[in-house]
C-alpha cells in the first residue's frame, strides 16, 4: 500500500514536470537530442551541485519510457545470478522555467522489477556488491525478486544579486528484495539524500560548493517457510571469514543496516562560446552499522567509508558543427570493516550486549583512474555521429588484517564506440557499435583463514577473484528508431535496442567461464 | 505556535545531528587490529584425596596441562602449555574466547578429572602478569562411572519428537545403585549467549539449575546397575516406529524401556512401563508430554541421597531451589556441581559453543546434531572394551570430544547390557 502511494505521488510529480516542460518546449525533442543536451550540461551531468545546472542553460526536455531487460551468462560475480529478467518504467525532465522567474526545476522517477535467477551466497542484501562485508550467506541457489522506486529532483534559483545561485537536490529510493528459497528474507531498503548547493559566478567564471547528507536503512530477516528443517548459513564478515550458524534455531536471521553519510564538493567552471571547463571534487564519509536484533541489539559490524571523486570535464566547440568532449577522473573508495568484541551483561537492570572493544579488521579499496574523449558532429539539436574512446585503470585491494589475507587485482579497460544517426524527415535510425577489452595487469589472492576448503571460499571467493582478474573482450550494438513530429510536433516516439556481450578471451578463462550478455529493449516518448 | 514548531524542529535537528555524529565519531575511533598477549593463571584448588584427607595438586600435574584458547566465532584455536608458575601465555587476536583446561590426572591410584572453563571471556588488551580476572579455578573431581551414554532429542523428519530418550550407563568397574538418582533438565532450556543472572551468594559455577527433575525412587539397593549395563528413560514408552507422521514414521521403539517420563497425559499411558515421577517442575507443568528442546538441552545426573517428593518442604529457596534475579521469583532446582555425576550439554549447531549454559567443570564442551528433526542422535565414543565385551565409553567431561553424532538413534548400541531387574530382561 505504501509503495502504491509512493508510485502515485511520484507519477504525479513526474507528470507535472513533463507537462510543464513539454508545454514550454519549442524545439523537437528526441532521445539523441536529450543525450547531447546532457553531454553539454557539464554541471548537471558531472556534479551533485544542483545550483550549477543553471549555468548549463540546458533548455527543456522530458522523456518517459518502459523497458525490458534480460541478462544471461555466468561471466559475472557469483552473487549476481546467471539469468535475469526485468522491466521498468522511467521518466525524467525539466529545465529553466520562465514562468517561474527563471527557476530551474528537474525531476525523475524510475520503477523497476527484476527477477534474479540462480543467485548464490546471499541471504541479507538486495545488492550484495555494494560494499557491505557483513551479511548472511546460505548454501542454496536461489532466485530473488527486486523491486525499486526512485524519485528525485534538482532545483535552483535564478542568479540572485548578479552572482549567487542557490540550489538543492533531493533523492529518495525505496527497494524491496525477496529471496525465493529458504532461508528467505524480505529485505526493505529506503534511502533519502539531500544536497543543498550554492554557486558564485563572475563573468565566465563560477565556483560552487555543495553539501550532501544521506540516510539509508536496509533490513530483512531470513526465515524458513519449512520450519522443520534448519538452514545452515555463514555469518560473513569478509570474504573467506565467517561464523557458521543455522536459520531456524535460536540464531537471529535479522540483519538491520543503518547508514548515515555526509560529504561535500567544490567546483570551478569556465565557460566561453568555444570552451567549457569544469573542475570538481567531492568527498563523502559514510558509516553503516549492522545489528541483528531490534530490541536486544548486538552489533555485527560497522563499515567506515571514505570516498574521493575528482574530475575534470572539457567541452571544446571545435567549430559550429563539431565538438570535442574530454573527461579525466580519479575515484578512490576505501571501506574499513570494523568488528566488535561484546559481552552479554546479564545484570537484571542492564541485560544487554556491551561493547568491550572494536577494531578495524578489514579494508576494501577501489581506485579508478579514467580518461575519455568523445567527438561529436552536431546536427540541429541532435547529432549526426559521435565517436569516442575510453581508458580506465582499476585497482582493487582487499585485506583482512588478522589472520592476514589479501586480494589485489589491477586491470586496464580500453573501449571505443561510434554512433551514427540517420535521419529521414521525421524518422531517424540510430546505429551504434562499441567494443573493448579488459586486460589484467596483476592479481594475487593470499588466504590465511581456516576455511580454505569451505564451499563459500572455493565457489565464491576464489571464483570471484578469478573473474575479477580475467582478461576479456567486450562488444555491443545499439539500434534505435525514432519517429518525430508527434502530438505538438515537438514530441517523438522511440524504440531502442541495446545488446552487450562480454566473454573471457584466453583458454584459462574459457575453462571457468562462458560469457555474459545483456539485452535492453526500451520504448517511450520524448517531449 | 510557529515558535514552538521552530523549537521542535531545532531540537529534532540537534538530536538527529548528535546521534549521526556520535555514530561517525565511534567509527572514526576504531584502530587497525593487532595481536595481543594474555597471561592466564591456572589455579588448581585443594581437593579431597581418596582417603578423605585434603590434598593439593602435585607440581607434575601442571607440566601435563595444556590451555586451549578458542575463539569460536572466528574458528581460531590456540594451544598453550602451562608454565611451572601455573601461567599460560598466549598470543591471540582480540575477541571472545572460551579458555579451557582438560586433563585426567592420577592421585594415589585414582583418576581425577581436571576440567576448567572460562566462558565467553573478552580478551582485548595485552596482559603480561596474572591476575584474578584472568584465571581459571579448577576443582579436581574423582571420575564418576555413571554417565549419559546416548541422547536422542532432535526428533525425526515430519516433526515427530515423542521418541526422545536418555540412556544412563555404568561406565565403571563396580556396581552402582540407581536409587534416588535424578535426571535433571537444566536451565536455560534453550542454548543462549544471554545467560540469566542468579543471586550473587550462589557464586560463580558453584551450582547448576534445573527446570525439571525426574527421580528413580527406591530404598537404596533396589536398582543395582552392573558395569556395562544401562537403563533407558523415555519421553513416552511406545513403539514409535509404527506411528506414522506426514514424513514417515517415528524412529525408536521405546516400548521396552525401564521408565517413561509420563507427565500426566491420560491419552498416553503405557501400563507396561513404570512411570518415573517428576519431583520438581518449575512453572507450568506441561501435562501433554515432557518435551525437551529439539535444538538440544543440557541434562545432568545427580544423587540427592533420598527420595524426593513434588511440592514437599524439601524444596527451600536458597537451599535446594533458587530464583533468577528479577524474573518474578520462579523457582528452579539448585544443584551443587560437586553432587553431579555427569552432565551433557547439547547446542543447536556445533558453531554455537558460545551459547554454553552450564559450568565448564561439568562439561567443558557441548555436542550437537547440527539441526533438528533430522533423526540424528548423540552417543558416547567407545574407547575400550571390558573382558565381557561390554564397551567402555569416553568420559572426560567434554562433550565436544566425548560424543559422536550418529545418523540414527539406537538403544543399547555397542553391546551394552540390560540390568537383570529390568521388566524386559530376558
Amino acid at each position: 500500500m505504501r509503495n502504491i502511494k509512493y508510485t502515485f505521488a511520484s507519477l504525479a510529480l513526474a507528470a507535472t514536470l513533463i507537462a510543464t516542460a513539454a508545454s514550454a518546449q519549442e524545439q523537437s525533442s528526441t532521445p539523441q537530442s536529450i543525450e547531447r543536451k546532457k553531454m553539454e550540461s557539464l554541471w548537471f551531468s558531472n556534479t551533485n551541485n544542483a545550483a550549477g545546472a543553471q549555468l548549463d542553460k540546458m533548455g527543456y526536455y522530458s522523456q518517459l519510457g518502459i523497458n525490458y531487460n534480460h541478462t544471461e551468462g555466468d561471466f559475472q560475480r557469483t552473487q549476481l545470478g546467471t539469468n535475469n529478467n526485468g522491466y521498468g518504467f522511467s521518466t525524467d525532465g525539466g529545465g529553466t522555467f520562465d514562468n517561474l522567474k527563471g527557476t530551474f526545476l528537474w525531476g525523475y522517477f524510475n520503477y523497476s522489477h527484476d527477477k534474479i535467477h540462480g543467485a548464490r551466497y546471499n541471504a541479507s542484501l538486495i545488492d550484495p556488491l555494494r560494499g557491505m562485508p557483513f551479511y548472511l550467506a546460505d548454501t542454496n541457489v536461489s532466485n530473488w525478486i527486486h523491486q525499486s522506486y526512485e524519485l528525485g529532483m534538482k532545483a535552483a534559483t535564478p542568479v540572485l544579486c548578479d552572482h549567487w545561485i542557490i540550489g538543492v537536490g533531493l533523492d529518495y529510493q525505496n527497494m524491496q528484495g525477496a529471496k525465493q528459497i529458504d532461508p528467505r528474507p524480505n529485505v526493505q531498503m529506503s534511502k533519502f539524500e539531500i544536497k543543498p548547493s550554492i554557486v558564485y559566478t563572475v563573468g565566465k567564471h563560477a565556483i560552487g560548493a555543495h553539501y550532501t547528507y544521506s540516510s539509508r536503512r536496509e533490513d530483512g530477516t531470513a526465515t524458513n517457510s519449512i520450519s522443520l528443517i534448519t538452514q545452515p548459513v555463514w555469518e560473513v564478515v569478509a570474504p573467506g571469514f565467517y561464523n557458521t550458524a543455522a536459520i531456524g534455531s535460536t540464531f537471529s536471521g535479522l540483519r538491520a543496516y543503518n547508514a548515515n553519510a555526509m560529504g561535500g564538493g567544490l567546483q570551478y567552471s569556465f565557460q566561453s562560446d568555444k570552451v567549457k571547463l569544469l573542475l570538481s571534487g567531492e568527498y563523502t564519509f559514510a558509516v553503516e552499522d549492522v545489528n541483528n536484533n531490534y530490541t536486544i541489539p548486538k552489533i555485527i559490524g560497522t563499515t567506515k567509508e571514505n570516498t574521493w571523486d575528482v574530475k575534470a570535464n572539457l567541452q571544446w566547440n571545435v567549430c559550429d558543427d563539431h565538438a570535442l568532449f574530454a573527461e579525466v577522473e580519479y575515484y578512490d573508495r576505501s571501506i574499513d570493516g570494523i568488528e566488535y568484541v561484546q559481552v552479554w551483561d546479564n545484570t537484571y537492570e542492564v541485560s544487554k550486549w556491551v561493547v568491550i572493544s572494536k577494531n578495524i579488521r578489514s579494508n576494501f579499496s577501489t581506485q579508478r583512474t579514467s580518461a575519455k574523449v568523445d567527438y561529436m558532429q552536431k546536427k540541429g539539436n541532435s547529432y549526426g555521429w559521435w565517436a569516442g574512446v575510453e581508458v580506465e585503470k582499476e585497482k582493487l585491494s582487499d585485506i583482512y588484517y588478522l589472520p592476514r589475507s589479501t586480494q589485489d587485482v589491477e586491470n586496464i579497460y580500453l573501449s571505443a564506440h561510434v554512433k551514427k544517426n540517420f535521419t529521414f524527415g521525421q524518422n531517424a535510425i540510430l546505429v551504434g557499435v562499441n567494443g573493448g577489452m579488459k586486460k589484467n595487469q596483476s592479481g594475487e589472492l593470499t588466504y590465511s583463514g581456516n576455511y580454505a576448503d569451505s564451499d563459500i571460499y572455493k565457489n565464491m571467493v576464489v571464483r570471484d577473484f578469478r573473474y575479477l582478474q580475467e582478461n576479456a573482450l567486450m562488444w555491443g550494438a545499439e539500434l534505435s528508431y525514432t519517429r518525430g513530429g508527434l502530438f505538438k510536433s515537438n514530441s517523438a516516439f522511440f524504440l531502442n535496442l541495446k545488446y552487450n556481450h562480454i566473454a573471457p578471451n584466453d583458454s584459462d578463462g574459457k575453462a571457468h567461464f562462458d560469457k555474459y550478455s545483456a539485452l535492453v529493449v526500451k520504448a517511450g516518448l520524448t517531449f | 505556535m510557529r515558535k514552538y514548531i521552530y523549537y521542535i524542529a531545532a531540537l529534532a535537528a540537534t538530536l538527529f545531528a548528535s546521534s549521526c555524529s556520535e555514530m561517525m565519531n565511534d567509527a572514526r575511533d576504531a584502530e587497525v587490529v593487532a595481536p595481543i598477549k594474555v597471561a592466564y593463571k591456572i589455579d588448581i584448588k585443594e581437593f579431597t584425596a581418596p582417603d578423605g584427607s585434603p590434598a593439593t595438586a602435585p607440581s607434575e600435574w601442571f607440566s601435563n596441562l595444556e590451555v586451549v584458547f578458542n575463539n569460536f566465532s572466528e574458528g581460531i584455536e590456540t594451544n598453550v602449555s602451562v608454565g611451572s608458575d601455573g601461567i599460560a601465555m598466549a598470543e591471540v587476536i582480540p575477541g571472545i574466547y572460551n579458555i579451557t583446561v582438560r586433563s585426567t590426572q592420577k592421585y594415589e591410584g585414582k583418576s581425577y578429572i581436571l576440567n576448567g572453563l572460562a566462558q565467553n571471556v573478552a580478551l582485548t588488551e595485552t596482559v603480561t602478569s596474572a591476575n584474578d580476572k584472568y584465571a581459571i579455578h579448577i576443582q579436581p573431581l574423582l571420575g564418576s562411572p555413571l554417565c549419559i551414554r546416548e541422547m536422542y532429542y532432535a526428533g525425526s523428519p515430519g516433526g515427530y519428537f515423542r521418541d526422545q530418550f536418555y540412556e544412563i550407563y555404568n561406565n565403571g568397574e563396580e556396581v552402582i545403585y540407581l536409587d534416588h538418582l535424578c535426571l535433571a533438565h537444566l536451565v536455560p532450556e534453550y542454548a543462549t549467549a544471554s545467560l540469566p543472572e542468579w543471586p550473587a551468594e550462589d557464586g560463580v559455577d558453584k551450582y547448576a539449575y534445573a527446570k525439571t527433575l525426574w527421580q528413580i525412587q527406591g530404598d537404596g539397593d533396589d536398582y543395582p546397575l552392573q558395569p556395562g549395563e544401562s537403563v533407558v528413560l523415555a519421553q513416552e514408552a511406545a513403539d514409535h516406529t509404527k506411528i506414522e507422521t506426514w514424513a514417515g514414521f517415528g524412529l525408536v521403539d521405546t516400548s521396552r524401556v525401564e521408565w517413561e517420563c509420563w507427565s500426566g497425559n491420560e491419552q498416553r499411558i503405557n501400563e507396561e512401563v513404570p512411570d518415573l515421577p517428576y519431583v520438581f517442575w518449575s512453572g507450568w507443568i506441561m501435562t501433554m508430554q515432557w518435551l525437551t528442546s529439539v535444538d538440544g538441552s543440557a541434562m545432568a545426573l545427580y544423587q540427592p541421597g533420598q527420595n524426593l517428593e513434588f511440592g514437599s518442604d524439601y524444596w527451600q529457596e536458597g537451599v535446594t531451589t533458587q530464583a533468577m534475579v528479577g524474573q518474578g521469583g520462579q523457582q528452579y532446582v539448585r544443584i551443587p556441581v560437586g553432587d553431579i555425576y555427569d552432565a551433557v550439554e547439547c547446542i543447536p549447531t556445533s558453531a554455537d559453543l558460545d551459547m554454553k549454559r552450564i559450568p565448564g567443570i561439568l562439561d567443558s564442551g557441548a555436542t550437537s546434531v547440527d539441526g533438528y528433526y533430522n533423526g540424528k542422535s548423540v552417543s558416547r565414543k567407545v574407547v575400550d572394551h571390558r573382558e565381557d565385551g561390554t564397551p567402555i565409553f569416553q568420559d572426560t567431561n567434554n562433550s565436544t570430544e566425548d560424543f559422536e553424532v550418529l545418523d540414527a538413534p539406537e538403544i543399547r548400541r555397542h553391546g551394552v547390557k540390560r540390568p537383570a531387574w529390568s521388566p524386559w530382561a530376558e
